[in-house]
């Protein structure tokens, strides 16, 4: 939530941000899906760096560590990127469930 | 530019951000606004940010390195640096690249800074700041200096208009039987020196060179009241010594401390074939005699003009027909070689007895290229040479 103060003045411009995030994260992650059975390294880590990079501007540091790690790790075998992948879904869903326990007014619906 | 305005203008420069990602561009977008940068677009690849430039005109770049989809940051900061006139333009890297050669790489493209990425508002503000107070105060410099060379360029223009031209020293020599050819060339832009002639009566003519102390635009301006005085006072202007008293006495009550002038003023009478002239410190005039062929150095002395009361005398010596008169600046004779050796007097006699029955022009140039080869090309002080030949009858 500090990352996020530090551009957010409301809890609007919050909420439209984290909306964005979790908009993105899942086009994101359904890139790195995608790439596992064509093997397309390349896709797979443009998707990983770019959802490390919004990752930690929002200061999710746990996410952006995981992601780190996969764009190290594009070359390596299907079974590896899978884990990785299940790392990166997993951690998504713990954002949004501390969001939607500790401040469920930042979640729109449609996040 | 008062530090108000100075702030104004760096708050108002156009920044371009570029980043494929959304989130990225969101928050450096949100960072600048809320330290007071009102002109911000953000484009989400190298091939939007090229084509948006020209238009956009940005004074400086945020540029994101991995941009999938098409060309990555170095590339897009190589074509950017490609054009001209991006030459000097801030290009900011936003990485988290921390590996030493891909910071190289990203140097060579052109990169002017880097900003970390994840990108922190304090360490933005201050690496923005910086390169854009640098460019701002560039570009100010370079307005200035712009500025202060068209009006030296204008100043110079009328010191060269304070000189004698080609038709009126041609009308001159004609009518009065002369040879005359000149030299000024002023150390900066402007300069102190000024010469000139006027024909007083059909027999008469008078040369002047000044010298004021100094070079530069204060010098310049001394030698443009100076001038002004000489035309006030020309009624006085077949008694040399007279006329440089009368100067004296104007430039006495003008000039600042430290500040003088040295002058020769002569007058040659084509009748008595005798030319009359008065000194204040010249560097020494030298006449150069047809019949003999022998140069003769004469007095320059006299107080300088302007640093105190003093009565120039006239002096009196014979001007036949084919001698020659050479005028000089102090520049001449007083700046050093390499080896710290000054041209002599006696080096010049000689070099002129040397070339005795030569067009004024060509003992011009022979000076010229003498004093080059003594000094080099540059000047360290205004130099002004004039030299009047009466022809033989």
């Amino acid at each position: 939530m500090t990352r996020l103060q530090l551009v957010a003045e409301t809890e609007a411009e919050m909420a439209a941000l984290l909306a964005l995030f979790f908009k993105l994260a899942k086009k994101l992650v359904a890139t790195m899906e995608n790439s596992l059975d064509t093997s397309n390294f390349t896709q797979w880590r443009e998707a990983a760096h770019s959802l490390k990079g919004s990752s930690a501007n929002l200061g999710m540091s746990a996410l952006e560590e995981i992601c780190r790690e996969s764009e190290k790790c594009a070359s390596f075998s299907r079974e590896d990127r899978t884990a990785l992948l299940m790392q990166v879904k997993d951690e998504i869903r713990n954002i949004h469930s501390y969001i939607t326990r500790e401040n469920p007014s930042l979640l729109r619906p449609e996040a | 530019m008062s530090r108000s305005d100075f702030s104004k203008q760096i708050h108002a420069s156009p920044i371009l951000i570029v980043d494929d990602n959304e989130i990225n561009r969101i928050f450096l977008e949100k960072m600048l606004a809320a330290r007071g940068f009102t002109r911000l677009l953000s484009v989400a690849s190298g091939e939007e940010a090229l084509e948006k430039m020209a238009q956009f005109q940005p004074e400086i770049v945020l540029l994101d390195i991995m941009m999938p989809g098409g060309m990555d940051g170095f590339e897009c900061c190589a074509k950017i640096r490609r054009q001209p006139q991006y030459h000097d333009l801030p290009v900011l890297i936003q990485t988290s690249i921390t590996e030493p050669e891909l910071r190289v790489k990203a140097f060579a493209s052109g990169a002017t800074d880097f900003v970390s990425k994840p990108v922190y508002p304090d360490e933005l503000y201050a690496r923005v700041m910086v390169h854009l107070e640098k460019r701002c105060s560039l570009k100010a410099l370079q307005l200035y200096k712009s500025r202060i060379e068209v009006e030296l360029e204008s100043a110079r223009q009328l010191q060269q208009a304070i000189l004698p031209g080609m038709e009126e020293i041609a009308d001159i020599e004609r009518r009065c039987r002369l040879d005359i050819a000149s030299y000024f060339q002023p150390s900066s832009e402007i300069g102190g020196d000024f010469w000139g002639m006027k024909n007083l009566f059909p027999h008469q003519t008078a040369f002047w060179l000044v010298d004021f102390s100094g070079h530069g635009v204060a010098s310049a301006l001394n030698a443009f009241r100076l001038q002004a005085y000489m035309k006030e006072y020309s009624p006085l202007a077949a008694r040399p010594g007279e006329y440089l008293s009368h100067m004296n006495d104007k430039l006495l009550h003008l000039l600042l401390r430290g500040q003088f002038a040295t002058m020769f003023y002569g007058i040659a009478d084509t009748r008595s074939n005798m030319l009359f002239y008065a000194t204040a410190c010249a560097p020494h005039p030298i006449i150069l005699r047809s019949a003999t062929g022998k140069a003769e150095m004469m007095d320059g002395s006299g107080q300088p003009l302007g640093i105190g009361m003093h009565l120039y005398q006239t002096q009196i010596i014979p001007f036949d027909s084919g001698d020659m008169l050479l005028l000089y600046s102090d520049a001449f004779t007083e700046t050093p070689n390499e080896a710290g050796e000054y041209i002599t007097e006696e080096e010049i006699m000689a070099l002129l007895e040397r070339h005795a029955g030569a067009s004024s022009a060509a003992i011009k140039e022979i000076l010229l290229d003498h004093f080059k080869q003594h000094a080099g090309e540059s000047l360290s002080d205004d130099l002004t040479i004039a030299i009047c030949i009466r022809s033989a009858v």
